[in-house]
């Protein structure tokens, strides 16, 4: 192989001599740091990019970079490095959304001080410049702690917006930390889209919370394998029968239009009980699957639970689906409310978030009437009637659901 | 409610009963299940036998492992008088914009097959375009489907692509594929038919004379697969892989893709490790490296071979910028076709050019390749999506090519 001739050198810890790796590089080159994919010789410098808050040897991490990235599709790990001595100091992966829009999440090693708000800054200019407008794609995203100021400002003079706020979403040096999500928009695909946040949220119901049905806290004889028991529901384990029942209703959906997502989708009874049982094989699950049944008469109405689970941050993304014939009737508010008592209860989450696509207003007012508040929106993740449609998100904290009014303890 | 027991199927999960979409006259789809595996000849798509013991282990792990609706999914086709599985249809949501959709019906079915495979289709197509809101589908089919085309046509489905010979016939002799596209009409609405939007064409257009494989008068160079004029076509090896990640960061030209793409040389090696480890493989890569040094320049190769219809995707691609625009590729391009008309005995080969890149289009005519349609919708360009020209390249056309006077080796 032959290199282009080098102008720029590094002295290495042995006192030799050799070309510095970006010369010649064409792009994701800035003034103290450039951008190029992450090798295994990057992982003596393990805890500079891979932000990790556990400690990992340079052995492990050199398995993660032959191994575990190498399997990650749609997601590239750019590591960021000085230029000046090619070190490593820190790392963009970069993901791919449903409609190949990107995602964003920029690590600079915390050690470095005062130079990480520049060297993070020089790495977002670059990338919103590649990765969005070179490779001709819609947007990008980021959720960043509101701690960052700095880059926060940095980033909205480079053109980025913040379009919500997750209060309360990180824990940093000791304290909760709102998270801002920023979004960037290409120019272009605006042009031919409109601005996503001319699109208003249509609200449907009063907006008002309602008292919260209180969990049974004891009983006798507790049904079969339930983990949280309410006064018509009780959640227990997601099972393999479950999956099975989830794959009959998909086939049974009436609702085409944007009920629950844009259009119907046919559930594969083995595929979405690997699914489950993947999880449930993970000592910390990053998704808690639980299936909702009627307390009469054991029936299954649905299912819900918490996914993207952060165990330091402490939060979580609440989901829940049910069966046509328990919807409407106040089945879905109860079972979340007993996985909201269970994510703040049992496991000590902080706060929860929730995402609801933009044509779902039933589900939107339900989230209100649960207590949710509406911490702005996500645009342009899915296609729906010839645009890039939007999701308007919620949070919800701890203290929130437990100050809200209950309608009665039991038991 | 009704499960399912160790030994027996849930028959809600096999009947058509209560499914409210996805159902038609005469069949509907449904999610493949264990008990499909005794009718695994009729919906599997592949030419080999499976025995229904091997197809309950393959929907228990592969099936189960990659069933997510959202990417890909299979859907069992099952005629409704008997519940008996008479197809499948897979359905590939990975690629926004565009979607893609095969279909499998049961080659015994004869004329029913071709009519309970139309019904699927629209069903399909329609979910994926009008109730999901995908702004397009497309489907490759054999020309001679027509009951199928002019049924999809009938739903406002059209033809766009006509790849000659591309399939062999069950009775002998070769057909043309078809490729037939259904766009979201408030999409059209909003970016305008892509039909409508001009491929701009630059070069003369006409074929040059072939560069032929030569015989060197010393040994030939270490791996050497074919040997030309200038450069040599020899397997991908690990080295290379850093000369791939290098040059992926020195890229200049962002036309001829959307943007630059750094790639680690971690997981080159892995891609090229991965792509020799099957016999035979579906990708066939070879690096292009200079007679006279050994410099690695850059690769070709083909990819989706089919080995049964005997054809590929060609694909091509010189990584030092400085070797571009004189030559280097299109001989190491004549290389690597001797090599698949003559070794592989591929009969035609395909390849895609994106609208925005008609200097590899210009080249592609140069090569020989003629152009076989357009296929719309394809990838994001300038706040819109973009389209590709599509062309092939038969073994007849490029063995009747002129070739270049003997060169200095043989």
């Amino acid at each position: 192989m032959t290199v282009t001739s080098s102008t720029s050198e590094k002295t290495t810890p042995e006192g030799n001599t050799t070309p510095l790796a970006w010369e010649g590089q064409t792009y994701l080159v800035g003034e103290e740091i450039y951008l190029r994919p992450i090798d295994k010789d990057d992982a003596k410098w393990s805890m500079s990019f891979r932000g990790s808050r556990f400690p990992l040897s340079p052995e492990r991490t050199e398995e993660w970079i032959t191994g575990d990235i190498l399997k990650a599709e749609g997601r590239q790990h750019l590591g960021i490095r000085r230029k000046s001595d090619e070190r490593v100091v820190g790392m963009a992966v970069i993901e791919r959304s449903p409609i190949g829009g990107r995602w964003l999440n920029l690590f600079v090693d915390p050690l470095f001080g005062s130079k990480i708000d520049r060297w993070r800054l020089e790495a977002l200019r670059m990338i919103l410049g590649w990765s969005v407008n070179e490779q001709q794609r819609p947007n990008l995203h980021a959720i960043v702690p509101a701690s960052q100021q700095a880059f926060v400002d940095g980033a909205k003079d480079l053109g980025m917006r913040e379009t919500a706020t997750f209060r309360e979403y990180f824990f940093r040096d000791g304290q909760r930390v709102d998270a801002i999500v920023l979004e960037y928009l290409n120019s272009q695909w605006v042009s031919t889209l409109g601005d996503p946040n001319e699109v208003e949220i249509e609200r449907i119901g009063s907006g008002e919370p309602r008292p919260v049905p209180a969990s049974v806290r004891s009983l006798s004889d507790p049904p079969k394998n339930a983990v949280m028991v309410g006064e018509r529901v009780y959640l227990r384990p997601f099972t393999k029968a479950d999956a099975e029942q989830f794959s009959i209703w998909s086939r049974r959906e009436t609702e085409a239009e944007a009920a629950f997502n844009v259009g119907r989708y046919m559930l594969h009874k083995l595929g979405k009980w690997r699914w489950a049982e993947g999880f449930q094989k993970q000592e910390f699950p990053e998704w808690i699957r639980f299936a909702v049944a009627d307390r009469e008469s054991g029936e299954l109405a649905g299912g819900n639970g918490v996914l993207e689970v952060d165990y330091h941050d402490r939060r979580g993304e609440t989901e829940s689906f049910f069966l046509p014939k328990f919807r409407g009737k106040g089945y879905g508010s109860e079972g979340k409310h007993l996985v909201l008592d269970y994510a703040f209860n049992r496991l000590d989450l902080h706060m929860v978030t929730s995402w609801v696509y933009f044509p779902n207003t039933r589900s939107a007012a339900a989230l209100r009437k649960q207590g949710y508040r509406e911490a702005g929106r996500i645009n342009w993740l899915y296609s729906n009637k010839g645009t890039f449609d939007n999701f308007v998100v919620f949070d919800y904290l701890a203290d929130e659901w437990r100050a809200m009014p209950r309608t009665g303890e039991q038991g | 409610m009704t499960t399912s027991t160790p030994d027996q199927t849930n028959p809600e999960l096999t009947r058509a009963a209560g499914q409210t979409w996805l159902v038609g006259e005469e069949i509907y789809l449904r999610p493949i299940v264990p008990a499909d595996a005794e009718f695994v000849s009729s919906w599997k798509r592949s030419p080999f036998p499976m025995a229904p013991e091997r197809a309950r282990e393959w929907i228990a792990d592969d099936l189960a492992k990659n069933s997510n609706p959202y990417q890909k999914a299979i859907y069992l086709v099952v005629r409704r008088s008997n519940e008996r599985p008479v197809g499948s249809v897979t359905v590939d949501n990975r690629h926004f914009p565009h979607h893609d959709v095969s279909a499998q019906l049961d080659p015994l079915l004869g004329d029913e097959g071709f009519r309970l495979k139309t019904e699927a289709l629209v069903l399909v197509f329609r979910m994926l375009v009008d109730e999901q809101q995908r702004p397009k589908v497309s489907i490759a089919l054999p020309a001679d489907e027509t009951l199928v085309i002019e049924a999809l046509e009938g739903i406002g489905a059209r033809t766009t692509t006509r790849f000659r010979e591309k399939l062999s016939c069950p009775s002998g002799g070769r057909r043309d594929e078809l490729v037939v596209e259904y766009l979201n009409r408030d999409w059209v609405a909003r970016l305008g038919d892509p039909a409508d939007v001009v491929f701009p064409r630059t070069g003369t257009g006409q074929p040059r004379p072939v560069t032929a494989p030569v015989l060197p008068d010393g040994d030939p160079p270490t791996n050497a697969v074919r040997i030309g004029p200038r450069v040599y076509l020899r397997p991908p090896q690990k080295s290379d892989a850093e000369a791939v990640a290098h040059w992926s960061m020195r890229e200049i030209d962002t036309s001829w893709d959307n943007g630059r793409f750094p790639v680690g040389r971690e997981g080159v090696a892995k891609w090229f490790d991965d792509t020799q480890k099957k016999t035979p493989p579906d990708w066939i890569e070879f690096s292009v490296c200079l007679r006279e040094t050994d410099e690695y320049l850059g690769m070709v190769g083909v990819l989706d071979v089919n080995y049964t219809h005997r054809f590929g995707e060609s694909a091509s691609m010189i990584l030092n910028s400085k070797y571009r625009e004189a030559g280097y590729g299109t001989e190491a391009k004549h290389l690597m076709f001797d090599y698949l008309f003559n070794d592989l005995d591929v009969h035609a080969i395909q390849s895609w050019v994106m609208f925005d890149n008609p200097r590899s289009a210009a080249a592609l005519r140069k090569q020989g390749y003629r152009e076989a349609g357009r296929e719309h919708w394809i990838e994001f360009r300038d706040g819109r999506f973009v389209s590709f020209v599509a062309f092939d390249l038969l073994a007849t056309d490029w063995r009747a090519m002129p070739r270049q006077d003997a060169d200095i080796d043989s």
